[in-house]
């Protein structure tokens, strides 16, 4: 199978937003070994494009999030959360390849950076 | 001792500068870990070539870019690398950190400390990979880069601004030859930075490169960029190029530069090696398609560039080891074909006491007299050409006949021209002494020396002349052609010490 069928059936995979687990179940059984690996790499690239990943420092920040703002910003895209104590404060936006930063752990970084370049 | 107060004040105006403006940088995921390539998702805006973070701030650099990953070297040790950690770009494309404060210092290829000395002074960002000079920035290459030793540069010259191979088998005084040349340099008023990069050696002969160099004084104006065999084969694949790259720095300024790329061939096995890893097509001998390109990108930022564009040159001595002496192996023909000349040595001559074991017929310079003095070229002109002959002759007179004058003295001459050109390692000579003492054979003085008593005689020779004869060398350290009248001073100079010469 080609590149551009297994895509197509990673497509094909989705009723709406969500995986469509029997029609996951049936293809998966047709599939050789090589084209099953390309096919769930096809899946994962379509959910990192459908979805957007927030990161917050605890889930009690939860509720200070303007969704609204966010899906304003990002629409058709599903959110999901995770936490990651580090950033101290602040939010990590993460959508396909792109990470917006404002949180104080990279602000922190930045200052360690921009420090290091300018003092021998 | 530093006040608290102070640091507190500098670093207080060091952020000043500071914008904590919220950032956007590309990220990928690590998929994969597979003898220190990182295959990461993601990273769709990467550029091949480009600096990455990862998690745990080990850089890495992106070789191969494909649908859905990046294929990255990784340059440094990472212990808390993972499936699943994060991998950021740069966005700067891998590059050095030069600066004068380099000079004296042992470096690795991302221009970290290797001397435990202090941190490296913050200069300017000179790129890896650059585009070399283009042909109108340039110009030929006629000024001399002298080596120090006899049998160089007199029958082999080499120019700034050239590249000349050195190739041999191992063990037969290739590193030596380029130490050599590296502690000439001092022998200039204002002397010409070198640059000794070491790659795939041992810990332990880098050491003793650097040992020497402080012995003699040479790591005052020296650089070594080391890639041992222990590290990364990228990083092993990047020191050439960081070394180049610091040359660049100073050819920047219009100084002349000596580099050392010790040796290309365990480059070209760094490179294969991260070339199979990559899974990218193997050719010939398993090396990839692009070996070629490999050398040629690297040696063509060797450059004599001319005054417009500040006149500052780099000269570099790439080093082959062959296997056997077979100089007509894969990446032996591919960098001989692309250097400006090749100084081979041959283990026949090296067990045969001839050291440098330098195989004149089969070396060579392609820039030729153009790098040599007045001085140098009128004593040494007809050098080349007697030794062949002489070479020749020795062949001939093995088979016992009976020969006639002419062809016993030529056969003498040509031995003692062979044994003048032998030197010891680390005792580079200066031009002076160099004319000397090819005047002095080239011209029948020494035909009643005794051959074994050579080494000694040049010695004291030299000594005699430097303390009786001060004019004769100071006329000699101009470098200009050596006229009748100079002549014949040497000559009855010479004269004379061979009366006193004791065995």
């Amino acid at each position: 199978m080609t590149k551009k069928q297994i895509d197509q059936l990673a497509l094909a995979s989705y009723t709406g937003n969500s995986l469509n687990r029997r029609k996951v179940e049936k293809l998966t059984s047709l599939m050789l070994r090589k084209d099953l690996k390309m096919y769930i790499r096809a899946l994962k690239n379509w959910e990192r494009k459908h979805s957007i990943e927030i990161i917050i420092p605890d889930d009690k920040y939860k509720k200070d999030l303007s969704l609204t703002t966010i899906r304003q910003i990002f629409p058709k895209k599903e959110i999901k959360y995770s936490t990651d104590p580090t950033l101290v404060t602040g939010i990590r936006i993460v959508a396909e390849d792109m990470a917006y930063d404002f949180n104080l752990k990279d602000t922190l970084e930045d200052i360690v950076e921009h420090i290091r370049a300018q003092y021998d | 001792m530093i006040d608290s107060s102070k640091i507190i004040e500098k670093l207080e105006k060091g952020l000043m500068t500071f914008s904590a403006e919220p950032k956007m940088q590309s990220v990928g995921k690590v998929e994969k870990n597979t003898d220190g390539i990182i295959v990461a998702s993601g990273l769709y805006k990467a550029q091949m070539g480009e600096q990455v973070v990862f998690e745990g701030g080990a850089l890495g650099m992106v070789l191969n870019l494909s649908e859905d990953y990046a294929s990255i070297a990784l340059l440094s040790a990472e212990e808390n690398l993972k499936r699943g950690g994060s991998v950021k770009t740069t966005g700067r494309m891998t590059s050095i950190n030069v600066s004068s404060a380099l000079l004296g210092r042992v470096i690795n290829p991302l221009g970290e400390p290797l001397d435990g000395k202090a941190r490296i002074k913050h200069g300017e960002l000179m790129p890896i990979e650059a585009v070399a000079a283009s042909v109108v920035e340039r110009e030929p290459v006629n000024v001399p880069l002298k080596t120090g030793i006899k049998a160089i540069d007199a029958m082999i010259p080499i120019g700034r601004g050239q590249r000349e191979l050195i190739i041999g088998d191992r063990g037969l005084g290739k590193t030596a030859i380029a130490i050599d040349s590296i502690i000439n340099q001092k022998q200039n008023k204002k002397p010409v930075t070198c640059i000794y990069v070491a790659i795939g050696q041992k810990q332990s002969s880098v050491a003793q490169v650097v040992d020497k160099l402080l012995e003699e004084g040479a790591m005052n104006y020296t650089i070594v960029v080391a890639a041992g065999a222990s590290d990364p084969a990228p990083l092993q694949y990047l020191a050439p190029y960081a070394g180049v790259a610091i040359a660049e720095y100073f050819l920047k300024k219009g100084e002349d530069s000596l580099i050392v790329y010790d040796d290309l061939t365990k480059h070209a096995w760094a490179y294969r090696q991260i070339s199979l890893v990559l899974r990218r097509p193997a050719g010939r001998e398993a090396y990839p398609g692009d070996i070629f390109y490999l050398h040629s990108r690297l040696l063509e930022r060797a450059v004599k560039l001319n005054s417009k564009n500040g006149g500052g040159s780099i000269t570099a001595l790439p080093i082959i080891e062959t296997q056997g002496s077979d100089i007509s192996a894969y990446i032996p023909t591919n960098v001989i074909s692309i250097t400006d000349g090749q100084i081979y040595l041959q283990s026949d001559l090296f067990n045969s006491g001839i050291r440098p074991a330098i195989n004149i017929g089969n070396s060579v310079s392609r820039v030729g007299g153009s790098a040599q003095t007045g001085a140098t070229k009128s004593v040494a002109g007809k050098t080349r050409l007697e030794l062949a002959q002489y070479a020749e002759l020795a062949a001939f007179a093995q088979f016992g006949s009976e020969l006639d004058e002419a062809t016993l003295s030529q056969l003498e001459r040509g031995k003692r021209t062979t044994e003048i050109l032998k030197q010891p390692q680390y005792h580079p000579l200066p031009e002076h002494l160099e004319v000397l003492s090819i005047f002095a054979v080239t011209n029948g003085l020494l035909d009643s020396v005794l051959l074994d008593d050579f080494q000694k005689f040049e010695q004291e020779y030299h000594q005699y002349m430097i303390k009786n004869h001060m004019k004769i060398i100071e006329e000699l350290s101009l470098g200009q052609k050596i006229t009748e009248r100079l002549g014949k001073d040497i000559t009855e100079a010479t004269e004379k010490f061979k009366k006193t010469f004791v065995i």
